[in-house]
């Protein structure tokens, strides 16, 4: 049984570049999905990185495995620093899986339609249950692969899989208005 | 009080948009946490009204405005939007 999770603790925490609202209400989304399906450590890989500022949330609030991969050392330190598209990149991540499968895959690196097509297929092969997309409701002056692949999928996919999005509506005054992107989240169940 | 107060549109006779403001207006007041919209992204009256309530609540705001959606086809979905009063 997962311990109770203090969401609030977590104000404390230095926030990722996430919209705060989207973001808590996927965290503790995610902690109910797999406390009532008792996974007790999920393993979390995470596709770009930025500041690397998410980990914290991932281990210390679902108690989870986290494996951050990035092409850049610039911005953050990458558990795996690598290509998404080398081949070397994704036999890192199976030798540190150890045949188990990803319980939570976070798509946030690229940005355009094909490469995360590109994404989906190499590590949403590799995922179990939840898989998130971020930026599907993103702005017009954002890149719009994420909300292209989005439409796609759920076109093509809908009836394989449940998908969820969650979204914080802000004001266009709101310091955080450029930060209210979406999140999809895509339940391999059905 | 009660804590949580769902306002669905779909146990009234009809998704009107008078209909959902009369919900809204009448349970809203009397709720302390969160307020649920059903159909948001599904029925012109309640979309409407869930527009309405968000532009409502000028400064200084009380509500954090959540959106839920499910999607049963690229373009059925339902879609929650819940009213969250602020701490």
């Amino acid at each position: 049984m997962r311990p109770a999770v203090d969401f609030d603790a977590c104000r404390k925490f230095a926030m990722p570049n996430q919209s705060p609202g989207e973001w808590r209400l996927f965290l503790e989304f995610c902690e109910a999905y797999f406390r009532n399906r008792s996974v007790v450590r999920p393993v979390v890989v995470e596709l770009g990185l930025q500041s690397n500022l998410q980990k914290r949330f991932y281990e210390e609030v679902l108690g989870a495995e986290h494996i951050g991969i990035d092409l850049s050392i610039q911005y953050s330190t990458p558990d795996i620093c690598g290509n998404l598209r080398d081949p070397a990149t994704v036999e890192e991540l199976k030798r540190r899986l150890h045949d188990r499968p990803i319980n939570l895959l976070f798509m946030d690196a690229e940005t355009n339609l094909l490469g995360i097509e590109l994404e989906w297929t190499i590590y949403g092969s590799l995922t179990q249950h939840l898989v998130a997309v971020h930026n599907i409701f993103s702005l017009d002056t954002y890149p719009t692969g994420a909300k292209q692949f989005w439409t796609k999928l759920v076109g093509t996919r809908y009836r394989d899989y449940r998908f969820m999005t969650f979204y914080e509506w802000l004001p266009p005054d709101h310091p955080c208005f450029r930060y209210q992107m979406g999140l999809g989240v895509v339940v391999k169940e059905r | 009080m009660m804590d949580i107060r769902r306002v669905m549109a779909h146990e009234l006779p009809t998704q009107t948009y008078l209909a959902a403001r009369q919900d809204w207006e009448l349970y809203g007041p009397l709720t302390k946490h969160i307020v649920a919209f059903h159909d948001i992204y599904l029925h012109d009256g309640p979309m409407r009204l869930w527009a309405e309530v968000r532009r409502a609540d000028a400064e200084p705001r009380r509500l954090m405005f959540l959106e839920f959606g499910a999607w049963h086809s690229p373009t059925a979905r339902l879609g929650i939007g819940a009213a969250v009063r602020h701490e």
